[in-house]
């Protein structure tokens, strides 16, 4: 090892190359990943249809399934801001839609118009329905929009039975939602709003509703991303 | 839904283990945070889907997956802008972060500097650490161009960093390339 100009030194330059590389690697000071999230994550994956989807993992669904990781510290601003949300009701500024004292029973007329029979509606339980969304009718969405409906909660699907979904509320934004909400809807809507907003059981929702009637376009979906961000924006004023 | 056999779950577990953290550290290296943890939900999705694909070693072919659906979801950005003032309210900590010590300026702007191939070769290398033929695997292409571009890259890289010296010893940061 006299001499220094062999294969020898450019490797060790290429080490020293390689060092001074890494100093600009924008991963260094990442934080490890949350491991529950992660958890939560590869069950959500391990729990989606094999067949369903014949391998297109170039298809929009993935844009449902978004961000678990962020989506968990999102959780957190999410409910400074349903807290902010119902000490603004508190102190009488804002309109509360119906201030009864007992939070069972179905909110502000569940399903009126639509005409169906609310049977069932037992102590705690909200009733809400889907109507069919047209397609190409939808208004982009806005915090503002989301702040003027008379329901509006995050909740975690326990069951998808047919026609009918169940969440157990896991926080109230406005308005008044029982501990459990049942969603109903005719195949046709449920079909909507499975594609649209990917319900799953297990997975957790942001839902607003208005008239017993679940504000389908954009308004309601898998928390985290945008739509959460519109909540809290909706919420924190 | 076909029940999903327990042997498949448990393979897709091992295989997540060992990638869900180099591949959350090359796509934050490539993109912003928020599309960083979406790709990998979609990594993660299409390693699950084509499980029996796999091969041994695992991460490479995982990186070029990466980089496909990092490049789909690109796609997809230009098309609908995403809110990304988010991160800046939901994740304060990681940017915070960041500071610690402070990367050599030089790097960065040699990198710039470079065509984007070159640079993502010298990242490849440098960032994830992986030799000429893993570079292959995660590019697509065959092993021997990756070892000649990837030589070629790092000339290129010590010829910007020179270059980078030499304007700054004369006292022409901005826009002196050519000295």
């Amino acid at each position: 090892m006299t001499d220094r100009h062999t294969d020898r030194h450019e490797f060790d330059a290429d080490d020293e190359l390689r060092a001074l590389l890494r100093t600009a690697d924008p991963a260094r000071t990442l934080p490890p990943a949350d491991q529950a999230a992660v958890s939560d994550l590869l069950e959500d994956i391990m729990s989606t249809d094999l067949d369903a989807r014949p391998d297109a993992p170039e298809a929009q669904p993935r844009r449902g399934r978004v961000t678990w990781l962020v989506a968990a510290a999102a959780a957190t601003v999410i409910a400074g801001a349903g807290g902010l949300a119902l000490s603004a009701l508190d102190s009488g500024s804002d309109p509360a839609p119906s201030a009864g004292p007992a939070v069972e029973s179905s909110a502000p007329a569940p399903s009126a118009d639509a005409g169906q029979p609310v049977g069932g509606a037992s102590a705690g339980t909200t009733e809400l329905t889907a109507a069919a969304s047209t397609p190409g009718r939808c208004a982009a969405p806005t915090a503002e929009f989301i702040a003027a409906q008379q329901q509006a909660f995050e909740g975690t699907v326990t069951a998808i039975d047919g026609d009918r979904v169940t969440l157990q509320t896991s926080e109230v934004f406005s308005g008044e939602v029982g501990q459990t909400v049942v969603v109903d809807a005719p195949a046709a809507a449920m079909q909507s709003l499975i594609q649209s907003t990917q319900f799953e059981v297990g997975g957790t929702y942001l839902v607003s509703a208005t008239d017993g009637q679940v504000a389908v376009c954009g308004f309601s979906g898998r928390a985290g991303g945008e739509l959460e961000s519109l909540y809290t924006q909706a919420f924190s004023r | 839904m076909p029940a999903t056999d327990p042997d498949r779950r448990r393979r897709f577990e091992a295989l997540a283990a060992e990638v869900v953290d180099p591949i959350r550290r090359y796509l934050v290296r490539r993109t912003d945070r928020d599309t960083a943890e979406d790709v990998l939900a979609d990594t993660l999705l299409v390693c699950w889907r084509r499980l029996d694909e796999v091969p041994e070693p695992s991460l490479p072919w995982v990186y070029g997956v990466a980089k496909n659906c990092l490049a789909n979801a690109e796609r997809g950005e230009r098309r609908q802008r995403r809110v990304t003032a988010r991160i800046a309210v939901v994740d304060p900590p990681s940017e915070a972060l960041r500071e610690p010590d402070e990367p050599d300026p030089r790097v960065s702007r040699a990198l710039a500097a470079l065509r984007p191939e070159e640079a993502e070769l010298l990242r490849l290398w440098a960032f994830e650490q992986l030799g000429p033929s893993e570079i292959a695997q995660a590019l697509e292409i065959t092993p021997n161009a990756a070892s000649i571009r990837l030589h070629r890259a790092r000339q290129k890289f010590v010829e910007q960093m020179r270059k980078i010296d030499g304007a700054d010893g004369h006292g022409d940061v901005e826009g002196g390339t050519d000295r």
